[in-house]
């Protein structure tokens, strides 16, 4: 039995148009944005000057902040976001529950809107005459200055990505409970597991594949929010919101400084990286994990 | 047989895909695909001619000319729809193209453009823009030579020809709006203060403010006494600011900083008093609700001549409005160039088309469709017949007003890099008013590319 295989150029063929816009629209602009990163490009003059914009990003108080700021977005979003998806969509996967086709469709319809979109209603409820105002001192509550307190900012933000994204995760769970045997919580049941036990015992091991997925996702799209920043705050007040994208934008097309941008975008493609590589390492992509007994 | 069927369907999905990537010859699509690239501009403008920019009509003696506008409002449509049709009955042998463009995306695409080539013959240039595109890089004409026998050089106020002059040369004509002081009338009565007789001085401006100002339970300011901008533009009222307090420039003639002189210290002061001190509440572009003066959330403003006071005249009570020109010899003037790109394919119908947008019955017709205030001496009464009270405030403005940022490219920097988010700073008390005018030259010198 011959164990050489056979030369087919077929399949090379068809991933070739994929591959030359990838390389096209991908690499290119990728590699070009490494040499900015190296070079003062301010569309009038470009100079080779090393590290210079690398070792400027260490005194520079509007990246601090903005990578700081990238951070903590991402880690709260991500893990709310995760969190409440998947306790919504363990509700919703009860046969019990009446109109959970409506309330899937009610959480999930945010996650359609555009990003301007969400922006413009929020701004609405944020803003100092806004219904979010009205209804605190309705309620007896102090008016809050929302987007324009430094120490809410954020999380104003935050909140309206999670309004957003938490459709989402809660549909990738839903379908992930429908790979679950059913067998395995018969099982349980027979056994005299409560719905506890058995959420924490079978439903998110078996979940574990989902929850990676959902991880990877909502991490890489967390790490580029612009839409709401750009929209809400222009990165105020006092940096309190400006983000890694956010001052790619700044420096690339307000201040002109291509260079200095290109440089955050490299160190934002580094971050993202780490994180994806991590993740891949030590993800549990298998899943299908043993069913703790 | 199958690698046939596989190579053939290869190629109809990498034709398929080269296709949809491909530009279709518009001048939309062109300045969409242009990048910014070290081409000259001599090989830009033959990709620009191939792509059928500036192609003939049939009849072989029209020239086909594009403007661009700034601002897509219905306002703003108007004028272009004006402009088409003035210019092609004054001129029969050009076919003219006015486009309104939304103002958020105006200056990547000026830029855009122009670094690829593809930009319109004549552009309404946003004066804060200006800077950017030409003071390095020319990249409009330079008019001094190219116009002999004009009549705006008499008919067009000298501070207006001079506000268009980049590096000693005239580059365009200014549409201004201006600044007059607004204050509410009711609210200087109901505060014992003389309903026509504004402050004089920004110890007065500050006195008058600290009486108006409405705060609440809450801590949130209802009415500010006097309105400034927190974010987005704190540029605008600084300069203001900087103007009743008797200083005419930002920088020198090297753009060196001239914050620190103790007039400026005084106004940056004066500002963060005015936020501290809850007289005026945080505003910025991005609220919903807009000026908080047109909003009746204000008693005194500095606002602009076009826009806001088309709001006022449409959304308050116009005849409980007060305004004047600000206490100030010096005011500061914003607003669009007309100028003409230097890479047209046609300069002599350019300057045709041009010299009728800076027309003075097109400036009239500006002035009522938009807004902007006629510079040319010889409208002058048609434009207060127009509204003898408030353009009368206009045109007493009108003779001393300045720009103050188009001769510096990094202007643009410096206000959205530099200054507005450190005077954020200031406002929460992160900085003192002198670390914030600190921080301002360290942010500024670090980057700017003109030293």
């Amino acid at each position: 039995m011959s164990n050489k295989r056979k030369f087919r150029i077929g399949p090379y063929l068809f991933i070739l148009p994929a591959f030359l816009v990838s390389f096209t629209f991908i690499i290119i602009p990728l590699i070009i944005s490494l040499t900015y990163s190296f070079t003062d490009y301010n569309l009038i003059s470009k100079n080779f000057i090393g590290l210079g914009n690398y070792k400027k990003l260490f005194t520079d108080i509007a990246f601090k902040r903005a990578l700081v700021n990238t951070l903590k977005y991402t880690f709260f979003v991500v893990g709310i976001n995760a969190i409440l998806g998947l306790v919504v969509a363990t509700f919703l996967n009860e046969k019990w529950l009446r109109g959970s086709k409506i309330f899937r469709t009610i959480i999930y319809t945010p996650y359609t809107v555009s990003i301007v979109a969400a922006s413009m209603i929020w701004l609405y409820l944020y803003d100092p005459n806004g219904l979010l105002n009205v209804i605190m001192s309705a309620l007896g509550l102090k008016q809050q200055l929302w987007l324009d307190n430094p120490n809410m900012a954020m999380g104003c933000l935050i909140v309206v990505a999670i309004w957003q994204g938490m459709g989402y995760c809660m549909v990738m769970y839903l379908a992930g409970y429908q790979s679950i045997p059913s067998y395995l919580y018969e099982a349980a049941r027979i056994d005299g597991a409560s719905k506890i036990q058995m959420f924490f015992k079978i439903s998110i091991p078996m979940l574990a594949p989902t929850t990676y997925l959902t991880l990877i996702m909502t991490i890489m799209s967390s790490f580029q929010v612009f839409g709401q920043v750009y929209n809400m705050t222009g990165g105020g007040p006092a940096y309190r919101t400006t983000t890694l994208v956010h001052q790619i934008y700044m420096q690339a097309f307000v201040g002109w400084k291509m260079g200095y941008a290109s440089t955050i975008s490299v160190v934002l493609l580094v971050i993202s990286m780490t994180i994806t590589l991590l993740l891949f390492r030590y993800g549990n992509r298998d899943g299908g994990a043993e069913v703790d007994q | 047989m199958k690698r046939v069927l596989a190579i053939l369907l290869t190629a109809v999905m990498l034709v398929g895909t080269l296709a949809a990537c491909g530009g279709s010859g518009s001048k939309e699509d062109s300045s969409k695909d242009a990048a910014a690239t070290d081409e000259s501009k001599d090989d830009a403008a033959d990709d620009a001619e191939a792509q059928g920019d500036t192609a003939e009509a049939d009849d072989g003696e029209k020239v086909k000319l594009t403007m661009w506008w700034g601002g897509s409002d219905s306002k703003a449509v108007a004028w272009c729809e004006y402009l088409e049709e003035t210019i092609e009955a004054q001129c029969p042998n050009i076919d003219m193209e006015v486009t309104p463009i939304a103002w958020s995306e105006y200056p990547t695409k000026i830029s855009v453009s122009l670094a690829g080539g593809t930009g319109p013959d004549i552009l309404a240039c946003g004066c804060l823009m200006l800077a950017n595109f030409d003071t390095v890089e020319h990249n409009f004409m330079r008019l001094d030579d190219k116009l002999d026998g004009w009549d705006g050089w008499d008919d067009i106020y000298p501070n207006m020809i001079e506000n268009g002059v980049v590096d000693g040369e005239f580059v365009g004509c200014l549409f201004p709006e201006l600044r007059p002081f607004f204050w509410r009338k009711d609210l200087f009565e109901a505060a014992g203060l003389d309903p026509e007789t504004p402050p004089q001085t920004l110890d007065e401006i500050y006195e008058y403010a600290e009486k108006l100002a409405v705060v609440n339970e809450d801590g949130i300011t209802t009415t500010a006494g006097f309105q400034v901008a927190t974010a987005g533009s704190c540029d605008q009222p600084l300069w203001a600011l900087m103007n009743i307090n008797g200083v005419d420039s930002m920088w020198d003639e090297n753009f060196n900083l001239r914050l620190n002189e103790p007039e400026v210290v005084e106004c940056v002061e004066f500002y963060n008093n005015i936020i501290q001190n809850k007289i005026c509440g945080f505003q910025d572009s991005f609220d919903i609700s807009g000026s908080f003066f047109v909003n009746g959330m204000a008693a005194m403003s500095l606002n602009d001549s076009c826009n806001t006071v088309i709001n006022m005249k449409e959304n308050m009570d116009w005849e409980n409005v007060g305004y004047a020109a600000p206490p100030s010899e010096l005011t500061g003037t914003y607003g669009s160039f007309i100028v003409i790109n230097n890479a047209t394919k046609h300069p002599d119908e350019a300057i045709e088309a041009w010299k009728v947008v800076c027309s003075g019955e097109a400036m009239l017709k500006n002035a009522e469709i938009v807004g902007y205030v006629p510079t040319r001496k010889s409208v002058e009464d048609e434009f207060l017949a127009m509204d003898p009270e408030f353009n009368s405030v206009l045109l007493e403005m009108l003779p001393t007003a300045k720009m103050y940022g188009v001769s510096n490219y990094d202007f643009v920097y410096l206000r959205d890099t530099c200054l507005n988010p450190t005077f954020s700073q200031m406002f929460i008390g992160e900085l003192t008013p002198q670390e914030c005018i600190d921080q301002i030259y360290s942010l500024y010198e670090d980057g700017r590319t003109i030293k």
